[in-house]
C-alpha cells in the first residue's frame, strides 16, 4: 500500500529530524571551555559570568538543555541570541526571503536551461555540437560557483556597467529591482546546479532512446522531439525530480557562499556573522533550519515519487 | 496482379565507420493483401530491413537501393513526409510487448493518441474507436483495459494493444517484427491467430526466426542469412523442397516428429557452417 | 574517447601533484612574505604577479596544491575507513544488522558539509583541521552507499555464495571475495569525492572558515582577491583556475574510471 510506505517513510523523517537536531545541539554545545566566559572576555568581573551563566541556561545538564531547545524550535521559538540578547526566530525570519529567493530562482533556472540543453546534448552526442555541450557541462562541474560570481560581477558590474555587483531589494518594494539585483547570484548559482542537472538530463534521455517505448513512439509517427517531450520526458521527470531534491541541499549551501559574494542579507551571511561572533544560538539555529528543509524536501520528493510512477504504485501494492 | 504495395530492390544497409554490411543488396515485392514472410536468425538481416522500411536506423546507418512504398520512394524520403506515413500508412508490431508500451501512460491514452496525431479532424470520437479496436484485437473489457497502465496488463494484453495501437489507422503495409516470441505458447498461438484473422485486407510482412509461426501467418517466405537472401518462394514448396542448405537444416531441426526417441535432433549446422557457402 | 577522458583527467591531476611536491621543499618566494610591489601585473620575475599585501602569487597557488591534496587525501580515506567496512559489513548481514547501518548513512546523506564545517567552526574554531573532519564525516554516507549497494550484487554471484556455503567465516569473504570485487567502484567514488572535498574546502576557506591566514588556500586567495574586482580584476584568475583544474581532474578521472568500468557500473546504478 502506497499509504503504509509514506507512512513508515514519514517514521524515518521524524527519526532523521530528531537525529540531524541532536546533532546540531550536541557540537554546538561541545564547546571546550567556558562559553560566558568567552563571550564577555578576560576582564569581567566574577559574578557578571555567573549571572550570564544562569540567565542563558548553561549551567544545567546538557540533555534538559536539548529538550528544551527542541521545545522551543516546534514553537518556533530558537531562544535569544547570545549577543544582543534578541529573539532568534524573527531575526531569521526577516532574513528569509534573500536565501529563499535565490535558492528558488537558482533552482528554477537551472533546471529550466538544464532540460533543453541536455536533451540536445544527448541527442547530438554523436555530433561535435553534443560533445562541445557536454565538455562545457564538466567544466560547469568544476568551477567553484563563488568563483563565477566574482566573474559575473568583474564583466557585467564593474565593467559593463549593466547589473548591480551587490545589495538586494525586496519584492515587496520592487518587483524590477528585486529581479535586477539577483540576476548576477542567481546566474552564478544556476550555472553549477545546471551543469550537474544538464548531466543528468543528457544520460537519462540517453536511456530513454533506447527503450522500446520510445521506438514504438517513433514507429507511430512521431518525431525524435515530440516522442521525447512526450513519452521520454513522463519518464525522466520522476528521477530528476530525486535529482533535484538532493541538489536543494547543495543549492542551499551555494546560496550562503553567493549571499558573501553578492553581499546579500541574507540566512548565510546572518549564520556567518554568528560564527564569527561565536553566537551558537543563532548558528544551531539556522543550521537547524536549513538541515531540516533540506531532510524534509527529500521526504516530499520521495512521497511525490510513489505518489506519481504507477509502476511504484503497483510494487507496492504486490507487496 | 497489380501493382506490388512494397518493391525492394538492391537494399543494402551498412553500419559505422568499418561499413560492415547488415544487409547486402536484397531485393523483393510485397503484393496487395500479400503476407510475406522473412525468416532467419539473429543477426541475419531481417529485423534491420524492417527497421529500414520504418525508416528508424539510427543515425550512422547508410542505406542504398530502393525501397518503393505504393509507387513512393522511400530512401532519402525527408523525415518530415516519413513521419507521416509511420503510423499511418505503414505501422510496425515490435517484439517485446513487455517493454514497448510507455509505463508511465494509460493505455487507451497511447492508442487513442496515434489516430489522434494522424487525423486530427476525428478528435471526437477517438475514445469509442479506441475501445472498439481493443474489442477487435480480443480484449475483454476493453473500458477497464484502456484505464489500466501497461504493468497491470499480462503478456497477451499488451501485445493485442499494440496491435490495435498499429491497425488503428488502417495501415497499408503492416511490419510484424517477432510479435511472438516473447511470449508463452498458449499465448503466442491466440495472438497468431488474431494477427491471421486482422492482418486480412493488409499487405504485411512478418519476421520471424520460427518456421511454423510464419507458416501459420504467410503464403511466401523469403529465407535470410547473413545479410542475403537465399531463398525464397511459396512457403509449402520451401518447406518440401529447401534448395538451400541452411534452409534445409532450419527444416531438419524443426522435425521433431521425425526423430526417434534417444536420437539427436539435427541442427542447423549439420547442413550449414557460417563461411562455408 | 573513452580513455581521453581518463588521460586527461590523469594528466591535470599530475599537474597538481607535481605543483604539490614541488611546493613541499621550495617555492620561488616565501607564500606568505611580502617579497615586492602590491599587485603587480604577472611577468618577471613574480610569473603571475603579486597580491595586495606583496606576495608572490605563483608561490602561494603552489602551497595551496599541497593544502589542497592534504585535506582532500586525509578527508577522502578517513571517509573511506569508516564507510567502506560499513557499507560491506550493511551488505552482507541481513536483517536489522545490515539495515540500521544503511538507513543511518541514509539520514546522513542530506547533510552538506560546508553546512558542518560551520558548525565545526563556530564551536571549535575555523582550521584547515576542521574542515578536513566536516568534509570526511560528509563523505562518510556516500561510501557507505556504494560499498552496500556494490556488496549486494557480488553476494549474489555464485562463488560467493560457494565460499559462504562451504563454511570460510564472514571476515575472510570480506576480505578475499566482496572487497576485490568493488574495489573499482570504490575507486570511482574516491575520484569523485575528491573533487567535492576540493571544491569544499575551496568554499569554507573563501568564508574564512577553512585555513588560516598563514596557510594561503585557493579559496582564501580568493576572498582577498576580491577586494581589487574594480582596479585589479586579475588577481581572482589564477586561485579560480587552480581550483577548477584539480577538481576536474578529479571529476574526469571518476568519469574515465566509470567509463573503463561500464558494464558492471551500469547495472549498479
Amino acid at each position: 500500500m502506497v499509504l503504509r510506505r509514506v507512512l513508515v517513510r514519514a517514521a524515518w523523517l521524524l527519526a532523521s529530524l530528531l537525529l540531524a537536531s541532536f546533532l546540531i545541539f550536541a557540537v554546538a554545545n561541545a564547546l571546550p571551555g567556558d562559553m560566558a566566559q568567552i563571550l564577555l572576555g578576560t576582564n569581567a568581573a566574577p559574578g557578571e559570568a555567573e549571572a550570564l551563566r544562569e540567565r542563558l541556561g548553561l549551567n544545567r545538564p546538557f540533555l534538559v538543555r536539548y529538550l528544551e531547545w527542541l521545545g522551543g524550535v516546534l514553537q518556533l521559538d530558537f531562544g535569544n541570541s547570545y549577543i544582543g540578547n534578541r529573539p532568534i526566530g524573527p531575526l531569521i525570519a526577516a532574513r528569509l526571503e534573500v536565501t529563499l529567493s535565490l535558492t528558488i530562482l537558482g533552482m528554477l533556472l537551472a533546471v529550466l536551461v538544464a532540460l533543453p540543453i541536455g536533451a540536445y546534448a544527448a541527442a547530438r552526442r554523436r555530433h561535435l555540437d553534443g560533445a562541445a555541450v557536454s565538455a562545457l557541462s564538466q567544466v560547469g562541474l568544476a568551477i567553484p560557483a563563488f568563483w563565477a560570481g566574482i566573474w559575473l560581477v568583474i564583466i557585467f558590474a564593474v565593467q559593463l556597467r549593466w547589473l548591480p555587483a551587490s545589495g538586494y531589494v525586496s519584492y515587496w518594494d520592487s518587483i524590477g529591482q528585486w529581479l535586477l539585483h539577483l540576476i548576477l547570484p542567481v546566474i552564478s548559482l544556476a550555472l553549477v546546479q545546471g551543469s550537474v542537472i544538464s548531466r543528468y538530463v543528457r544520460s537519462s534521455v540517453i536511456e530513454v532512446m533506447q527503450e522500446d517505448y520510445f521506438r514504438t513512439a517513433r514507429a507511430v509517427g512521431w518525431s525524435k522531439t515530440r516522442a521525447l517531450v512526450r513519452h521520454g520526458l513522463r519518464n525522466i521527470a520522476i528521477s530528476l525530480l530525486t535529482v533535484i531534491g538532493l541538489q536543494l541541499a547543495t543549492l542551499l549551501v551555494g546560496a550562503i557562499i553567493i549571499e558573501q559574494v553578492f553581499a546579500l542579507n541574507g540566512l548565510g551571511s546572518t549564520l556567518l556573522r554568528a560564527v564569527s561572533g561565536r553566537d551558537l544560538g543563532v548558528v544551531q539555529a539556522i543550521v537547524l533550519l536549513l538541515v531540516w528543509s533540506v531532510l524534509i524536501i527529500n521526504f516530499l520528493v520521495d512521497v511525490a515519487y510513489q505518489i506519481i510512477d504507477p509502476r511504484l504504485r503497483r510494487a507496492a501494492e504486490a507487496r | 496482379m497489380s501493382d506490388p504495395v512494397l518493391q525492394v530492390r538492391d537494399l543494402t544497409i551498412t553500419f559505422g565507420r568499418r561499413q560492415q554490411k547488415a544487409v547486402d543488396s536484397i531485393s523483393f515485392d510485397v503484393g496487395a493483401d500479400e503476407r510475406l514472410g522473412i525468416i532467419g536468425q539473429s543477426g541475419s538481416g531481417k529485423s534491420v530491413t524492417a527497421l529500414a522500411i520504418m525508416g528508424l536506423l539510427p543515425d550512422h546507418a547508410r542505406v542504398t537501393g530502393s525501397i518503393r512504398f505504393d509507387g513512393r520512394e522511400l530512401v532519402g524520403l525527408p523525415e518530415r513526409e516519413y513521419r507521416q506515413l509511420r503510423g499511418d500508412d505503414i505501422a510496425m508490431i515490435f517484439q517485446e510487448p513487455m517493454t514497448a508500451l510507455d509505463p508511465t501512460m494509460k493505455v487507451g491514452r497511447q492508442i487513442g493518441e496515434v489516430v489522434a496525431l494522424h487525423h486530427a479532424d476525428q478528435r471526437g470520437g477517438i475514445r469509442d474507436d479506441v475501445l472498439t479496436w481493443l474489442e477487435r484485437v480480443g480484449i475483454v473489457e476493453p473500458a477497464r483495459i484502456a484505464d489500466s497502465f501497461p504493468h497491470e496488463l499480462s503478456g497477451g494484453q499488451r501485445q493485442r494493444a499494440l496491435i490495435a495501437m498499429a491497425l488503428a489507422n488502417h495501415p497499408g503495409l503492416v511490419l510484424c517484427d517477432e510479435p511472438t516470441t516473447a511470449l508463452d505458447v498458449l499465448v503466442q498461438r491466440q495472438i497468431l491467430a488474431l494477427l491471421d484473422e486482422q492482418l486480412e485486407g493488409h499487405s504485411a510482412i512478418f519476421v520471424s526466426h520460427d518456421l511454423a509461426v510464419v507458416r501459420q501467418v504467410c503464403r511466401r517466405v523469403a529465407v535470410m542469412l547473413e545479410g542475403r537472401i537465399v531463398e525464397e518462394g511459396p512457403i509449402d514448396q520451401i518447406i518440401a523442397e529447401p534448395q538451400h542448405p541452411y534452409t534445409q537444416g532450419l527444416i531438419a531441426s524443426a522435425r521433431i516428429d521425425r526423430v526417434q526417441p534417444g536420437e539427436r535432433l539435427p541442427s542447423v549446422a549439420d547442413f550449414y557452417r557460417a563461411g562455408d557457402a | 574517447m573513452k580513455r581521453a577522458t581518463l588521460y586527461l583527467g590523469l594528466s591535470l591531476i599530475g599537474l597538481v601533484v607535481l605543483l604539490a611536491v614541488v611546493g613541499i621543499f621550495w617555492t620561488p618566494y616565501s607564500p606568505t612574505a611580502m617579497v615586492g610591489p602590491r599587485l603587480a601585473r604577472p611577468g618577471w620575475p613574480h610569473l603571475l604577479g603579486t597580491d595586495g599585501f606583496g606576495a608572490d602569487i605563483f608561490s602561494r597557488i603552489i602551497n595551496g596544491a599541497k593544502i589542497v591534496l592534504l585535506v582532500g587525501i586525509v578527508s577522502v580515506s578517513g571517509a573511506a575507513l569508516v564507510g567502506v567496512p560499513t557499507g560491506i559489513f550493511a551488505g552482507m548481514k541481513r536483517g536489522w544488522a545490515g539495515e540500521i547501518p544503511a538507513r543511518l548513512a541514509d539520514i546522513l546523506y542530506g547533510f552538506p558539509a560546508l553546512l558542518l564545517a560551520i558548525l565545526f567552526a563556530a564551536a571549535l574554531g575555523g582550521s584547515t583541521w576542521t574542515a578536513m573532519l566536516a568534509i570526511s564525516i560528509s563523505t562518510v554516507p556516500a561510501f557507505v552507499r556504494i560499498a552496500r549497494a556494490a556488496t549486494l550484487q557480488v553476494m549474489s554471484q555464485g562463488y560467493v555464495e560457494a565460499a559462504r556455503l562451504s563454511g570460510t567465516p564472514s571476515p575472510s569473504v570480506a576480505v578475499r571475495h566482496v572487497l576485490p570485487n568493488i574495489a573499482p567502484v570504490l575507486g570511482v567514488q574516491a575520484s569523485v569525492s575528491f573533487g567535492i572535498a576540493i571544491l569544499a574546502e575551496a568554499g569554507l576557506s573563501y568564508l574564512g572558515l577553512g585555513s588560516r591566514a598563514s596557510e594561503p588556500t585557493w579559496g582564501r586567495m580568493l576572498r582577498e582577491a576580491q577586494d581589487y574586482i574594480f582596479s585589479e580584476p586579475i588577481q581572482a584568475l589564477w586561485p579560480g583556475l587552480a581550483i577548477a583544474v584539480a577538481t576536474m581532474g578529479f571529476n574526469l578521472l571518476g568519469d574515465g574510471l566509470r567509463d573503463l568500468l561500464d558494464p558492471r557500473l551500469r547495472e549498479l546504478r
